[in-house]
């Protein structure tokens, strides 16, 4: 069965190849409509089960379900590097129409922190979907406030801790932008997991943690977790409703949130990014995509076509370049 | 007894048509998986999952946890036949589960691994189900400094796995540590030993690592040697020769309770889960059993020591997911994803908004078990037939599992390089004696043990005494502390008695 799966790669790959071909001679003739006649490969450059990967598997379900897609997305998962080696992958598949991945915010940092040489620009922009949230959380009744919190981290600099997934990550970059604007000097510490740092904080071995809505809403409503601060631009519903964004607080520079979008390999052809820029945006206006996936994990709608996500990545790419050089995770 | 109260209720929802049938699919799907190297539970239960959106919630996490618990089952059968690890918990239980099918015993084997896993399963769902939310509360106050504490206890216990040619084991455990390095430093974000190749940023993969060590090993040691399974001498292995007598069962119930409770409250440890559970279980009965230095020679109690830590870790990694909505294993976050998905949420409060939920669940785990034995029992006939395939059929077969095992993990053929290299090392290493165990363990835990350290030190402000003024650390290294001490006395005592040779 694998086996088979392999040969059929192979011809996928060659007859791709041949429809490469094909289309560069129509084109010069008129600008043709692009409609996909076989599978599509959608990479996830992370393993199964992580955001990545549930955002990519919702997503091919909702365009399958409502025929935006009519042959089928198969989802594959590419783990490994931070995300390199998916994005690799999706390089290597030069004027590929028939590969698409998922691409969020750690891809930037790891590509600048490991200095691997698929960055974003490498790689051709198709949409951006949706931004995630960050939040600052600590024990209930420890800190009220992050005003608590923070006089609590200038009184004694560099004995407060707070937990986060990951090194260069997301959670990194929230942690150096509040250091970096507060005035305080707050002391990042990395685990594998949200739930690593979760379990951490619960037992009192970190002071706070950084986490998305749903790593933490359960353990608000159980009056366990606060949070104090929240990295986005607006205020976000729910249980989050009383938490005030950094902005609000007075810093306004301190805002981080992961954006979700999808990029293909480079050269695709315009016809073809038109196609799916097109059938990802009808996917972004279902009911599903609203109720199940953004409101259900607490993310915000935020969609971007080619040109704009091109602009956007450029911005954040500077973004994460400074904050990652502040905290020394660059030289 | 509110809780029993609760849980016979809990039995009228899992007994119901449909979540019996799910616990049986899920059981016999859990065997399946593995038994198979490379598709682990972790791997299994996440390509599963959507399959199950369809279903009722509860219907559907009953199947999804029977494949969880069913997958330390069937990890164990190539582990004993075949001396490949079907997934990392089952790594110790090549140590005796092998010698002991060359020596003819493959059938008794089996039945120890699965006693031991119905015992060890047993007691993970009786403690979750009367201390779920207390056990899981023990588990948060094991931070970074006291994960180091637990795991350097581990580490030292290695000693014991070298046996006979201590430097031999030293070397290969070495091996294990700089070969866990390679990739991304989980603290400092910089790349070690990577040489600018990207598929090594990640590290090397364990799963490909396994299969090249145990699986394509064998392979060539079956060509060289035309070595073909046929230990058996060609003599019906029945059901009735693989059953345990009763002295034999006298022989594995104390070690498979040890190993139970010992695995329950190991797997509830965050981020501990059942590989470091079946180690520490192993060594601990190691100590206390009668022969314990015999195992590795083949002994059923070292089966039982190791299969009943890593079901009962299985079981042990839901206390906390329940209780606390925070995933004990890779699997269990996979599980939190899957009960996301349905609508559920999660949290400290699951047991109070949700309780037809939970108490199903639970329930389903004491009936999913018994559905385990019994699958498990009945194909141990068939599985034992392996032994009489000649090697000529059997090494394509076995290279082709490993192939599509290894590159099934991550899609990617860098793995099947690195399978390939792995076997081709551990072929020799076999071959002037060296042992693969040490090398193994030590690949998993330092990653680990590199982590907690770090983060223990950026907690304290770089000052080591947070090992000493945290009770719970404390104790486990004075608990390392006597266990490095002991066997020296103890040699000496015995020193003029046995003069060992070592070149």
């Amino acid at each position: 069965m694998k086996k088979s799966f392999v040969v059929l790669l192979v011809c996928v790959f060659l007859v791709s190849l041949l429809a490469g071909c094909g289309s560069q001679q129509k084109a010069a003739d008129k600008p043709k409509e692009f409609k996909p006649e076989k599978n599509t490969e959608f990479v996830v450059p992370y393993g199964p089960g992580g955001g990545s990967d549930l955002y990519a598997r919702m997503m091919a379900e909702i365009m399958q379900k409502n025929k935006f897609v009519t042959t089928p997305m198969v989802v594959v998962n590419k783990p490994g590097g931070a995300g390199s080696v998916g994005d690799v992958y999706t390089f290597g598949k030069k004027g590929d129409s028939y590969v698409i991945s998922t691409y969020v915010s750690g891809q930037v940092t790891s590509s600048l922190m490991n200095k691997t040489p698929v960055t974003y620009d490498k790689l051709t922009p198709i949409a951006n979907l949706a931004l995630d949230e960050y939040l600052l959380g600590v024990m209930a009744g420890e800190y009220k406030t992050f005003d608590d919190f923070l006089k609590a981290a200038k009184a004694a600099p560099d004995t407060i801790t707070i937990g986060g997934s990951g090194k260069g990550t997301e959670d990194e970059l929230c942690v150096g932008l509040l250091s970096k604007y507060t005035g305080a000097k707050f002391k990042y510490v990395s685990f594998n997991s949200s739930a690593e740092v979760m379990s951490a904080m619960l037992g009192g071995h970190v002071k706070a943690g950084i986490y998305n809505p749903n790593e933490c809403d359960t353990q608000i409503e159980a009056g366990k977790v606060a949070t104090v601060g929240a990295f986005g631009t607006k205020r976000l519903g729910g249980v989050f409703k009383n938490t005030p964004t950094f902005g609000e607080l007075g810093f306004k520079e301190v805002v981080f949130q992961q954006f979700r979008g999808i990029v293909g390999p480079p050269n695709m052809p315009p016809e073809v990014v038109k196609f799916w820029t097109d059938a990802f945006k009808k996917a972004t206006q279902t009911e599903q995509w609203k109720k199940d996936y953004l409101a259900k994990n607490g993310l915000t709608d935020n969609f971007l076509g080619p040109e704009e996500f091109k602009k956007f990545l450029e911005g954040e790419n500077q973004k994460y370049t400074a904050i990652l050089k502040d905290i020394g995770a660059l030289k | 007894m509110e809780n029993f109260a609760l849980l016979l209720q809990g039995f009228s929802v899992a007994l119901t048509l449909p979540n019996l049938l799910a616990a049986l699919a899920g059981a016999l799907l859990g065997l399946i998986i593995g038994a198979m190297p490379g598709i682990g539970s972790l791997a299994g239960c996440a390509l599963l999952l959507p399959l199950t959106f369809k279903m009722d919630p509860t219907t559907a996490i009953i199947m999804l946890a029977a494949i969880y618990y069913a997958n330390m089952y069937g990890g164990s059968f190539s582990a004993i036949l075949l001396n490949i690890p079907g997934d990392s918990p089952a790594i110790m239980t090549t140590l005796d589960g092998y010698p002991l099918t060359t020596q003819g015993k493959a059938g008794k084997a089996l039945f120890t691994a699965n006693t031991a896993s119905f015992i060890g399963g047993s007691i993970g769902i009786v403690l979750l189900t009367i201390l779920g939310p207390l056990v899981a509360n023990i588990g948060l106050a094991f931070g970074p400094a006291e994960m180091v504490s637990l795991l350097l206890l581990a580490l030292t216990s290695i000693g014991w796995l070298l046996g006979e040619n201590p430097l031999k084991g030293l070397v290969t455990a070495g091996l294990g540590i700089l070969l866990s390095m390679i990739g991304m430093d989980p603290t400092c974000g910089q790349a070690r030993f990577s040489f600018g190749i990207i598929d090594l940023l990640g590290g090397i993969n364990f799963i490909p690592l396994v299969i090249g060590l145990f699986g394509f090993s064998q392979v060539m040691d079956m060509l060289a040697n035309k070595q073909n399974f046929s230990f058996l001498g060609g003599t019906r292995l029945t059901l009735k020769e693989s059953l345990l007598d009763r002295t034999e069962l006298i022989r594995i119930v104390p070690t498979s309770i040890r190993g139970g409770i010992l695995g329950n409250f190991v797997g509830v440890l965050p981020g501990a889960g059942a590989t470091i559970a079946s180690f520490l279980s192993y060594m601990f009965n190691r100590r206390v059993c009668k022969n314990g230095g015999n195992f590795g020679k083949g002994m059923i109690e070292g089966v039982a020591a190791s299969e009943a830590a890593n079901n009962a870790a299985a079981a042990g990694a839901f206390a906390p997911l329940l209780s606390l909505g925070i995933p004990g294993s890779g699997t269990a976050a996979v599980l939190l994803g899957g009960l996301m998905m349905w609508g559920l949420k999660p949290g400290p409060q699951l047991f109070s908004e949700s309780p037809d939920f939970v108490w199903g669940l639970i329930a389903s785990m004491y009936v999913g078990n018994i559905m385990c034995i019994i699958i498990a029992m009945a194909v141990i006939p068939f599985l034992v037939h392996i032994l009489r395939v000649p090697s000529s059929v059997m090494a394509p077969i076995i290279t082709v599992l490993c192939i599509v095992g290894s590159y099934s993990v991550n899609n990617n053929m860098f793995d099947v390089g690195v399978m390939l290299t792995a076997g081709v090392i551990a072929y020799f290493l076999n071959l002037y004696d060296f042992s693969l165990a040490p090398l193994l363990l030590a690949f998993v835990l330092t990653p680990r043990l590199e982590q907690s350290f770090h983060q223990a030190f950026q907690i304290s402000n770089g000052n080591a005494m947070i090992f000493l003024t945290k009770p719970i650390s404390l104790a486990l290294l004075i608990a390392m502390a006597l266990f490095v001490i002991a066997p020296v006395l103890f040699k000496l005592r015995k020193n003029n008695k046995t003069p060992q040779a070592n070149e």
